[in-house]
């Protein structure tokens, strides 16, 4: 892209301007204050901004003594050559803000969207930015100044052309580092954001854990109190109840014991009457009317009595037997010895036959023989004791006569005394009305069983009732009646606790059992109220530590998304740097040979650059070794810059071609250093265009084109309309202004004059592009 | 004739983790809210105060917060205005509660064993206040989550121990779709079954008054909003039972006693040029109890370089509270990109890349850092002022 004609209108110092330039190498030359940076920052906008844009600086660039409606407007002619032919153009941009226009025109396919419009342009210079064209297209001033005071200059410099933007990565990096670093310093003294915010999270966190712990634990504690008061009152009712089942129980004890006790005083008393009654019943009805002692002492008189009369009556048949004695028979005795003298005779005879009587049985004759003798010798023997004995009686009959006579005197006397007995023991039973001593012994027998009877009776009912009235027998029976009626009612009444045998040891054992569970529940909840009561967690004050907590943590993921923010833009910067510094310095070391050999005339013909610090180096053969381009001397060291900066350029807009724009970068040149310098650029030329702006007259030699500008107290008559004929070398420089663009046909001589208006140092002075 | 002022959802003692440091005095508005409940009562004469659930945020609350309630239900109790309270999902009645930790009766000077200041319970689920001749029924449940509709078989048309017959219930109102997961929750047709003349509920916190098969309920919402999303709250209902030729009637009204308001605004961050506009446009909406949520939404230009740490106090003093959260995130590269030659250029397109693998894989909030990272870039290799 080459650009034929500039038109300025309210653009900074110049109010109107036109300027035409040549295909090549174009110098525009003014001395200071004319508005040369001003032109160029005029094409850099009007390839690169945006007519919308709103950016502050544009008020900058607005003309002050123009109207306060009045905003910069650009026009710009250009040319485009590429494989399809030549192309001319136009572009207009007004810039008003959001409100600013565009118009481009390009072989009359006009577009006057903004966007559509940058678009286009981008895809036409290769330069898609501003920054960008700042970077590659756009060479300042200061640009070459020093390059040779230390690598780091040449390096950034030259980074920047491939920067994209307009100034190297390095300060970006350093930029992002020191920010990181001032986050994430973990000193304490000059802690860094980061570990402010992280110290502060942690500690709250650590507070609102500890609270919620302890709010968690409060409620727990009040769990447990609100289990053990309920398990405490559980036991107590629990308790309660089997105290009063067990108190029930005892009371059906005693009520069982109280109507037993009663029974039994019911039953006592009951036989206490009904002995009372047969005591009187057999006082009623004694088998004698005389007591017992009268009826004894006449049985033992007739008892006496009878013995005297018996006693009598014995004595007296005794002595009647002995009055009439039995005649005494006599024993008979021959008989027995009659018997005796058969048997002997029988034996003698047995002998004899034996003896006699040859063959007869010897052993049965010998039996009989002795039998017949034994029995012979015993019956004699019987036959002499009866008769001695019948002489003894005979003597005794003889003294008994003398006896008998005495014993009939005794006789009447024993007779006498019996009958007077006799006499007296039919007294006694008359007295008793008895027929005999038999009844008398009954009777006496029937009284004493009879008051032995009454005294039993009496007795067993001393043992019941003591000596209790009758009476009273009866009302102590109906009490205890009455008792038993009253308990059996009062065990009804306790239940069937009343009938469960060993009720009372079950529930003592229950009621153990439940005082010592009640006496656990008690001591819970007192431990648990104990716990509660010593927590003094404060559920507000946590709640604020929880909300500062929420602010912290919002806070510190902010700083740490800034960091990770700060961290992943470093390392995509290195990334792109990586990416793109490799493939820059190859094609740089291509494509410098050349113009590295033409600068030092030959002696250096092969450049290294390093991939990572852009640093050059080329081959110096007197040493045999590389050497680093800062030692050469500063006049090789600005055209290999300048050889590297244009190459990158190159590089980076491929197959475009943007116009240069050089802010008089050799200023500080030498003339030798200069010329050679603008050598290099009339080179370039060849491929771009170059619009180099200075005071200095000393390139005009070398320009296809020159257009001066007038100083700032000149008068600025714009510029001629018609190019000088003799001004042009090669190309046609100027091409005619196409007045639909916008512009008036009388711009040139309004330029002028707003020029005078301009606030400067204003002459009457024309400026007059010329050509060389 | 029977008046009663309904509230419910006071929370005292509430975390407002989205409030920050203006927590505390949100707190302290929620407890001057519920004052005013009662100051209203008194104004008002009211026959009976209703709390219908959560008075309290937890059941851990301290005893200085139960003190300050009961010392406000002395003043009822002084101006002889009874109090009935029940539990609510956040002061659930269950071991732990704090109602029975803390003998509000008793704290509040009542008399033993009267009912000018009574709590409901599943021990004492109802109270017969003579003196008013009503009995109001407090459907309450000993554990969070209730095992079933707290107006499950509850029918109270034979009630004979007095006139007026008032309910109270913590608990959603079923919704199909949006109250399966609520802990509480009963149908409107239970309502119209109950025979109640008015059921005061508890659990919204947006006011919410209507009828059910000719049974009146009402939730009366927050006294004081805790949410962001309440915009109903800050009022509680006085409420008129009467009966006029033998017919009941119920006349609810609406009385404002909250003061803190909620907003939430959203701002197109590509319509906010400088940090300093933005500042001057919040502030058109300053008002001291207005809790205002900002969101900075969509794409940010890069011109605009915002530090939230300057414009939140910059703002702070004409608010009950702001907050700013700046959830835009800037554009892509606009216009033509730097050639992949040029580190702008790699640079552009290895972030952009990374960019869209993070929105393929869904990860918004990376995507989004990695536009920051794309805008810090950009600005910083072009020279550009940022703030960092």
């Amino acid at each position: 892209m080459r650009v034929t004609r500039l038109r300025l209108r309210d653009f900074g110092r110049h109010a109107a301007l036109d300027l035409a330039f040549a295909p090549g190498l174009t110098v525009v030359r003014g001395p200071n204050e004319a508005g040369k940076t001003t032109i160029q920052r005029a094409i850099e906008l009007a390839l690169a901004r945006k007519v919308t844009s709103a950016q502050a600086d544009l008020d900058a660039i607005r003309s002050w003594p123009a109207g306060p409606d009045a905003r910069p407007v650009i026009q710009l002619d250009f040319i485009e050559e590429d494989v399809d032919g030549t192309r001319h153009g136009q572009l207009e941009k007004a810039f008003r803000g959001a409100r600013g226009t565009v118009r481009l025109d390009v072989d009359g396919e006009v577009t006057t969207d903004p966007a559509e419009v940058e678009d286009r342009l981008a895809r036409l210079t290769g330069i898609p930015t501003e920054p960008f064209f700042r970077s590659t297209a756009s060479v300042r001033h200061h640009e070459l100044e020093q390059l040779d005071r230390d690598e780091a200059s040449l390096r950034d410099r030259l980074q920047a052309s491939i920067s994209g933007a307009d100034r190297g990565t390095s300060a970006a990096r350093k930029k992002l580092e020191r920010a990181l670093h001032d986050l994430q310093m973990r000193g304490d003294r000059n802690p860094g954001r980061l570990k402010v915010a992280d110290e502060n999270v942690v500690r709250l966190a650590a507070a609102v854990e500890r609270g919620d712990t302890a709010l968690a634990l409060l409620a727990g504690d009040r769990d447990a109190l609100g289990l053990s008061s309920e398990r405490r009152r559980t036991a107590a009712t629990a308790l309660g109840e089997g105290r009063a089942m067990l108190e029930k129980a005892r009371q059906a004890e005693r009520f069982l014991a109280d109507r037993d006790a009663a029974r039994e005083r019911f039953e006592r008393f009951r036989n206490a009457i009904a002995l009372a009654r047969e005591v009187e019943q057999l006082q009623v009805s004694p088998p004698s009317s005389h007591p017992l002692p009268v009826v004894r002492e006449r049985v033992e008189r007739l008892r006496s009595l009878d013995r005297e009369i018996a006693a009598l009556s014995g004595s007296l048949d005794g002595a009647r037997q002995m009055e009439s004695p039995m005649p005494v028979p006599e024993p008979a005795w021959r008989g027995w010895a009659l018997v005796g003298a058969l048997f002997l005779a029988a034996a003698a005879a047995g002998a004899a036959v034996g003896i006699l009587v040859p063959g007869m049985t010897q052993g049965l004759l010998v039996g009989a023989v002795m039998g017949s003798l034994a029995l012979g010798v015993l019956v004699g023997l019987v036959a002499l004791r009866r008769r001695r004995a019948l002489l003894h009686g005979r003597v005794s009959g003889l003294l008994r006569a003398d006896l008998d006579a005495r014993r009939a005197h005794s006789r009447a006397q024993l007779e006498l005394d019996l009958a007077a007995k006799q006499a007296d023991f039919a007294t006694e039973l008359g007295f008793l009305e008895l027929p005999d001593i038999a009844a008398a012994e009954d009777l006496l027998a029937r009284q004493d069983a009879h008051t032995q009877a009454i005294d039993r009776t009496r007795a067993r009912l001393e043992g019941l009732a003591g000596t209790l009235t009758p009476d009273e027998l009866s009302r102590q029976r109906d009490a205890a009646a009455l008792e038993i009626e009253q308990k059996t009612a009062a065990l009804e009444a306790l239940g069937p606790i009343a009938h469960e045998p060993r009720a009372r040891e079950r529930l003592e054992t229950e009621v153990r059992d439940a005082e010592t569970s009640l006496e656990r529940w008690r001591d819970d909840e007192a431990k648990a109220r104990a716990r509660v009561e010593a927590n003094a967690v404060d559920a507000e004050l946590v709640a604020a530590e929880s909300e500062q907590l929420a602010v912290s943590r919002e806070r510190l993921a902010a700083v740490q998304r800034r960091a990770r923010i700060y961290t992943e833009t470093l390392a995509a910067i290195e990334r792109a740097e990586r990416a793109t510094m490799r493939t820059a310095t190859r094609y740089l070391e291509r494509t410098m040979v050349a113009d590295v050999e033409r600068i030092t005339n030959g002696r250096y013909r092969r450049v290294s650059v390093d991939d990572r610090t852009l640093d050059i180096r080329v081959f110096a053969p007197e040493k045999a070794d590389w050497v680093a381009v800062s030692q050469l001397s500063q006049g090789t060291v600005d055209q290999v810059y300048l050889a590297a900066r244009l190459g990158l350029v190159r590089l980076v807009t491929g197959d475009r071609r943007p116009p240069l724009i050089f802010d008089d970068p050799f200023v500080t040149f030498d003339d030798d250093r200069a010329v050679r310098a603008l050598d290099l650029l009339h080179d370039l030329a060849r491929d771009f265009q170059i619009i180099y702006l200075t005071c200095s007259d000393r390139y005009d030699a070398v320009a296809d084109a020159v257009v001066v500008l007038p100083g700032p107290s000149a008068v600025d008559v714009g510029p001629t309309d018609e190019p000088e004929p003799e001004a042009e070398r090669e190309l046609e420089p100027v091409r005619e202004p196409e007045p639909e663009v916008g512009l008036p046909q009388e711009l040139g001589q309004m330029r002028l004059l707003d020029n005078n208006l301009d606030g400067s140092d204003a002459s009457s002075e024309a400026a007059v592009p010329t050509r060389t | 004739m029977i008046r009663l002022l309904h509230t419910a959802d006071v929370h005292l003692g509430a975390r407002h983790a989205d409030l920050g440091e203006q927590a505390a005095a949100q707190r302290q508005r929620q407890f001057a809210a519920f004052r005013r409940s009662v100051d209203l009562a008194i104004e008002e004469r009211v026959d009976l105060f209703l709390v219908a659930g959560d008075l309290f945020d937890s059941n851990t609350q301290p005893r200085r917060s139960v003190e300050r309630v009961a010392a406000e239900l002395h003043r009822l109790v002084q101006a002889t205005i009874r109090s009935v309270i029940i539990p609510g999902t956040h002061d659930v009645y269950d071991r732990s509660s704090i109602y029975r930790a803390y003998d509000l009766a008793a704290l509040a000077g009542a008399p033993a064993g009267g009912d000018m200041v009574v709590v409901l319970t599943p021990e004492r689920p109802d109270v017969v206040l003579s003196a008013l001749d009503a009995v109001v029924y407090g459907r309450v449940f000993d554990t969070k989550r209730a095992p079933r509709s707290p107006l499950a078989g509850f029918d109270v048309h034979g009630e004979t121990r007095a006139t007026w017959r008032i309910g109270m219930i913590h608990g959603a109102l079923s919704i199909p779709g949006r109250t399966d997961g609520d802990d509480v929750v009963f149908e409107a047709g239970e309502i119209a079954a109950s025979g109640l003349d008015y059921l005061a509920l508890g659990h919204w916190h947006s006011m919410l008054s209507a009828r059910a098969g000719g049974v009146p309920y009402a939730y009366s919402g927050a006294p004081e909003p805790v949410a962001v999303d309440q915009d109903r709250a800050g009022n509680v209902l006085l409420v008129t039972l009467d009966l006029v030729d033998g017919v009941r009637t119920a006349t609810v009204q609406e009385r404002t006693v909250g003061r803190t308001r909620f907003e939430r605004l959203d701002v197109d961050a590509a319509e906010v040029p400088s940090q300093a506009t933005l500042i001057a446009r919040l502030l058109t909406h300053a008002h001291p109890d207005l809790v205002l949520d900002v969101r900075l939404t969509g794409v940010r230009p890069d011109q605009l370089d915002l530090d939230l740490d300057e414009v939140e106090p910059a703002l702070a003093p004409s608010f009950s509270r702001i907050r700013v959260r700046d959830l835009s995130a800037p554009g892509l590269a606009i216009g033509p990109v730097p050639p992949a030659e040029t580190i702008a250029g790699a640079f552009i397109r290895d972030v952009e890349a990374r960019i869209s693998e993070l929105e393929a894989a869904g990860s918004a909030d990376a995507a989004r850092e990695m536009l920051d990272v794309l805008r810090l870039g950009r600005l910083l290799m072009s020279g550009q002022e940022v703030t960092l």
